[in-house]
C-alpha cells in the first residue's frame, strides 16, 4: 500500500514538472501581454488626465516643451547598431534630448523584426505611435490606414505647421507621401538633398591607373582596355570582382553599365510620365552582351555568383581585382581605413559608362528622398493633438539640428555656421567608429521623423577620395528617369505581385546565364522577350502606367 | 468478456480509477498536444482568405481557392514540384541506406577504443551549424575551391561548381550524407545491439559466412526499426530544407535547385503573403500525409510493423 501511495505523489510530482514544462513555452508571451496592456493602459490614462489640460488651452501652435507631461506609446523594430549599447532609442543620449525638447515622454514597445510588428497588429492593442516602413505590411500602407492601423495626419496638420512648411517646400513631398487618395500617411523620413541619393557606384584602384598611365575609363571600351590591362600588367586574377547583387541590381538594374546601349535602366523608369520597365527592352541585350564579353574573356569574377561583399573587398585590397561595385561608406571607408598603412594603395569613384567621352551618364544608383519610412498616429491614440505637435518637433530649427547634428556643445559645434561634429564623433578616444558614436546622439545614420541634411554625409564620406566619388557617382540624369515612390492601387496590387513573382525569377535566372554564356544571346528576341511577355510583363507595366498617372494626379 | 459489453465511458471510469497515476502523467502530454498542435489548426483557414494582420483571420475577406489555383498556374510549378520531388526522394534512396550501412560497418570492428572514437568523429558534423557547413560548402566548391581542383583532374573544369544546374543535386546529397550518417547511425547500433547473440551462433553452426549472416540475422533483426524511419523519413518528404538550399542556391541555377519552399520564400519575402504560403504549406502537407498513409499501408500488408 505504502509504495503505490509513493508511485502516486511521484507521478503527480512529474506530470507537474511536465505540465509547467509546456506552460513555459506560453509563460513568456503572456507576462508580454500583460506588460503592454499595463503600459498602454498607463499611457491612456496619462494622456486623457492631461488631455483635458490641453483643451483648455487650445493653442494649436506647438510651443515646446509642450506642457502637460504627456506619455506615448510607440512601436518600432530594433535597430541592432542602437541596440547593441542601449535598450532601446529613448535610452540613448538623443532619446532623452528629444523628449526633454518635446515635454513629451516616450515609452518603446520594440520589436526584433517586420514579422513582429505584423503581429502587434494582430493583437489587437495598438501603440500611439508606429516607427515603421510600411512596405512591410501587405498592401503597403494605404492597406494599412483601411485596416485602420494609420490615422491619417490630414486632420491634426493644423499642430503640425513646420511639417507642413516641408512638404509645401517640395511637390515630390507632399504628393509622395499621401496615399492615392490624398491621406497623409505620417511624420516622413525624407532625404533632403539629391547629394544624398547615390552612395553606391564604381570603385577602381586609382594607384593601378596612376603607374599604368591610364586616364579613368568612360566607355565600355575603354573600362575594357583597362580591365584588360589590370590582368595582363597588374596580375589582377578577376580584374572586376564582384557579387550578383552588385551586379544585377547595381550594375544593370540602376544604369551603371546601361548608357551606351541606350538604355538609362533595367529597372522600371519613366520618361515623360510613359513607364518603361529595361529588363523587357531590347537594348537590355547590347547590355547583356557586353557583360558576357567581359566573363568570357576572364575579366569578371567567374565566382560572381556565389561570392559575399567580403570576398570583393578582400580582392580589391590584395591586388586580386582592381574593380568592384560597393558603397561609399561601408566599402570604400573600409578599404582606405584598412589600408591606410599602405602608401600606394588609393581607390577612386568611377561615373556611370557612356557612349561617348564626355556624354553625361542617363542613370546611377539613385534612391528616392521618399524613402518610406514614417512614424505614424494610429487611431487609438488617445491623444492626436500632442502627437501630431510631437511629430513636428524633427521639422522645426531646433529639431533639425538635434536629429542630424546631436546636442550642440557635445556631439557638435557650429564653426562659421556650419555644424561639424565633434571629436567625439569624428576620431573617437575610445576607437568607436563614426556611426556607433554617432548613434549616442542623432539619428542621421539611420531614418526618423526628420529631413536629412547633406551635410552628414559631407563629413560622415570626409575623406578626399569619398567626396570626389560621390561627386562623380552622381553625375547623371538620375532624377529624370526615377520613379516616384508609388503605391499600385488596391485593386491590381495581388494581380501585380502574382505577376512580378514568376517574371522577376525569370529575369534574375536569364541574367545569369546570358552573362555567364550557358544560354546565347540569339536567343533573346525568340525566347527571352517572348517568355515575358506570355508572362503578362506587358499587364505589369500597364499596372504601373496607372499607379504612375493616379501618382500624378493626386 | 463481460468487459466488452459494459459501455466505453463506464470502462474509461474504471481505467481512471485503477491507473490514475499513468493518466495524470500522459494529461500534460496531451493538453500540449491540444493546445500547441490541435488548436492552431484553425489557421489553416489563412489559406482561403486575404489575411489582415489587423482584421484577424475571421475579420479577413474570404478568396476560396485562389491562392491555390494561383500556384496551380504559375509558370514555374511544375519545375519546382519537379525539383521538390527530385532533390526528395534522391535525398532519400541514396541518402537513407548509408546510416544504415555505416552502422553495420561499425558494429564489425572489433577494436572497441577504434570503435569509439570513429563514432565520435562520425557524430560531430552533425553539430555543426548550417550556415557554416554552406560555408564550407561555396569555399571548396569554388572555382579555386579543392574539391573543383579535384575534380579537374576527372573532367577539366575550373568554373565554380554551384553555378552548374547539374552540380547541386550531387552536392546537396553527398554533403546532407556527410553531415548525418554518424547521428543517424545512432539508432541502428542500438537496435543491433537488440539482436540475440544466439542467433549468430546458430547461423555460424548452419556454416553462414559473415555475409550470410549479415543478410539473414542482422537485417531482419533490425527491419523493424529501418521500416519506421523509412516511413517517418517518407511523411516529410514535401519538406525539403528550404534553409540549406536558400544558402546555397542562386539565381543561375534555380532550374534544379529552386524548389517549392525557396520559390514561396521568394513571393513571401515581395509582399507578406500570408495567404500564399499557408495555401502551399496545405498543399505539402497533404501530399506527405497522403504518401505516409499510402506506404502505411503497404508496410503493414508487406511486414508486420507499421505506424499504426
Amino acid at each position: 500500500m505504502k509504495q503505490k501511495n509513493r508511485s502516486r505523489v511521484i507521478a503527480c510530482l512529474l506530470s507537474g514538472v511536465l505540465l509547467l514544462g509546456t506552460m513555459s513555452g506560453c509563460g513568456s508571451t503572456e507576462t508580454g501581454k500583460q506588460e503592454e496592456s499595463k503600459q498602454t493602459s498607463a499611457a491612456s490614462q496619462n494622456a486623457s488626465e492631461s488631455s483635458t489640460e490641453e483643451s483648455v488651452s487650445e493653442d494649436k501652435t506647438p510651443v515646446y516643451p509642450l506642457e502637460g507631461g504627456t506619455k506615448l506609446t510607440m512601436a518600432m523594430v530594433e535597430n541592432t547598431v542602437v541596440s547593441q549599447r542601449f535598450e532601446n532609442l529613448m535610452e540613448t543620449p538623443f532619446g532623452k534630448a528629444w523628449q526633454e525638447a518635446t515635454g513629451v515622454e516616450i515609452e518603446i514597445l520594440q520589436v526584433a523584426d517586420n514579422e513582429a510588428m505584423n503581429l502587434i497588429f494582430a493583437g489587437g492593442e495598438l501603440p500611439d505611435l508606429i516607427w515603421w516602413n510600411f512596405d512591410g505590411y501587405a498592401g503597403g500602407a494605404s492597406k494599412a490606414i483601411k485596416d485602420k492601423i494609420i490615422e491619417p495626419l490630414n486632420d491634426y496638420m493644423e499642430y503640425a505647421p513646420d511639417l507642413q512648411a516641408v512638404f509645401d517646400s517640395k511637390e515630390a513631398w507632399s504628393k509622395g507621401c499621401k496615399t492615392n487618395d490624398g491621406d497623409i500617411i505620417g511624420a516622413p523620413f525624407l532625404r533632403g538633398d539629391d547629394y544624398l541619393l547615390t552612395y553606391t557606384g564604381m570603385i577602381i584602384r586609382q594607384d593601378w591607373l596612376d603607374d599604368l598611365g591610364l586616364d579613368a575609363p568612360q566607355t565600355p571600351d575603354e573600362l575594357y582596355d583597362v580591365l584588360k590591362a589590370f590582368k595582363e600588367k597588374k596580375g589582377a586574377d578577376v580584374p572586376f570582382s564582384t557579387r550578383t547583387y552588385q551586379l544585377q541590381t547595381i550594375a544593370v538594374e540602376n544604369g551603371l553599365f546601361t548608357s551606351p546601349f541606350g538604355l538609362p535602366k533595367a529597372d522600371w523608369y519613366q520618361k515623360d510620365g510613359v513607364v518603361h520597365y529595361g529588363y523587357a527592352e531590347k537594348e537590355y541585350k547590347d547590355a547583356l552582351a557586353y557583360l558576357n564579353k567581359l566573363y568570357t574573356d576572364g575579366l569578371l569574377d567567374p565566382n560572381f555568383q556565389t561570392n559575399d561583399d567580403n570576398t570583393f573587398r578582400a580582392n580589391i585590397m590584395n591586388g586580386n581585382a582592381g574593380l568592384v561595385i560597393d558603397m561609399v561608406g561601408g566599402g570604400m571607408g573600409t578599404m582606405l581605413k584598412t589600408m591606410e598603412d599602405d602608401p600606394s594603395f588609393d581607390v577612386a569613384g568611377l561615373r556611370s559608362l557612356v557612349k561617348n567621352r564626355g556624354d553625361i551618364p542617363m542613370c546611377t544608383q539613385y534612391n528616392n528622398s521618399v524613402t518610406g519610412t514614417y512614424v505614424v498616429m494610429t487611431p487609438t491614440c488617445k491623444n492626436k493633438e500632442v502627437a501630431a505637435k510631437f511629430l513636428n518637433y524633427g521639422y522645426t530649427e531646433a529639431g533639425h539640428m538635434l536629429f542630424n547634428f546631436g546636442i550642440e556643445g557635445t556631439s557638435y559645434t557650429m564653426v562659421d555656421g556650419y555644424p561639424t561634429y565633434s571629436d567625439y564623433i569624428m576620431n573617437n578616444p575610445d576607437g568607436l567608429t563614426k556611426v556607433e558614436a554617432m548613434v549616442e546622439y542623432t539619428k542621421a545614420y539611420d531614418v526618423g521623423p526628420f529631413v536629412q541634411d547633406r551635410r552628414y554625409q559631407e563629413q560622415y564620406s570626409n575623406l578626399p577620395q569619398q567626396q570626389a566619388a560621390l561627386s562623380a557617382w552622381s553625375d547623371t540624369d538620375a532624377a529624370k528617369y526615377a520613379m516616384p515612390s508609388l503605391t499600385i492601387p488596391e485593386e491590381y496590387l495581388s494581380e501585380y505581385s502574382s505577376l512580378m513573382g514568376d517574371i522577376k525569377t525569370y529575369i534574375s535566372e536569364m541574367f545569369i546565364k546570358y552573362v555567364t554564356g550557358l544560354e546565347s544571346l540569339d536567343t533573346f528576341e525568340s525566347e527571352y522577350l517572348n517568355t515575358l511577355k506570355s508572362m503578362g510583363v506587358d499587364r505589369a507595366i500597364e499596372i504601373k502606367q496607372k499607379a504612375l498617372d493616379s501618382f500624378n494626379a493626386r | 468478456m463481460r468487459n466488452d459489453k459494459k459501455s466505453f465511458g463506464k470502462r474509461l471510469g474504471r481505467d481512471l480509477k485503477k491507473y490514475s497515476g499513468v493518466y495524470i502523467m500522459v494529461l500534460p502530454v496531451v493538453i500540449f498536444y491540444l493546445l500547441f498542435c490541435y488548436k492552431p489548426m484553425y489557421g489553416i483557414l489563412i489559406a482561403f482568405k486575404d489575411f489582415s494582420p489587423a482584421a484577424g483571420i475571421l475579420g479577413s475577406d474570404w478568396v476560396g481557392f485562389r491562392y491555390f489555383k494561383e500556384f496551380f498556374h504559375s509558370y514555374y510549378f511544375t519545375r519546382i514540384l519537379k525539383n521538390t520531388l527530385v532533390i526528395s526522394l534522391t535525398s532519400i534512396i541514396v541518402g537513407f541506406p548509408m546510416p544504415i550501412i555505416f552502422a553495420l560497418l561499425l558494429n564489425e570492428i572489433k577494436n572497441q577504443k577504434f570503435k569509439r572514437i570513429t563514432q565520435t568523429i562520425s557524430y560531430m558534423p552533425h553539430f555543426i551549424s548550417l550556415v557554416v557547413v554552406c560555408s564550407m560548402i561555396k569555399m571548396f566548391t569554388a572555382s579555386n575551391g579543392f574539391i573543383t581542383y579535384i575534380l579537374s583532374f576527372f573532367g577539366g573544369q575550373d568554373y565554380s561548381l554551384l553555378t552548374r544546374p547539374g552540380y547541386f543535386l550531387p552536392i546537396y546529397v553527398l554533403s546532407g550524407i556527410w553531415q548525418e550518417i554518424g547521428w543517424g547511425s545512432i539508432i541502428y547500433l542500438a537496435a543491433l545491439s537488440g539482436i540475440d547473440q544466439e542467433l549468430y551462433e546458430a547461423a555460424r553452426i548452419d556454416g553462414a559466412g559473415r555475409w550470410k549472416q549479415t543478410l539473414h540475422v542482422t537485417l531482419p533483426g533490425i527491419s523493424g526499426t529501418i521500416i519506421i524511419m523509412l516511413l517517418l523519413r517518407i511523411g516529410n518528404i514535401m519538406n525539403v530544407g528550404h534553409e540549406k538550399i536558400l544558402l546555397l542556391y542562386n539565381p543561375g541555377i534555380y532550374e534544379t535547385a529552386d524548389v517549392i519552399s525557396t520559390f514561396v520564400y521568394r513571393k513571401g519575402l515581395q509582399d507578406y503573403q500570408w495567404g500564399y504560403s499557408t495555401a502551399v504549406g496545405i498543399f505539402n502537407s497533404i501530399i506527405n500525409f497522403t504518401v505516409v498513409m499510402v506506404f502505411n499501408k503497404i508496410s503493414k500488408k508487406v511486414s508486420e510493423v507499421s505506424l499504426w
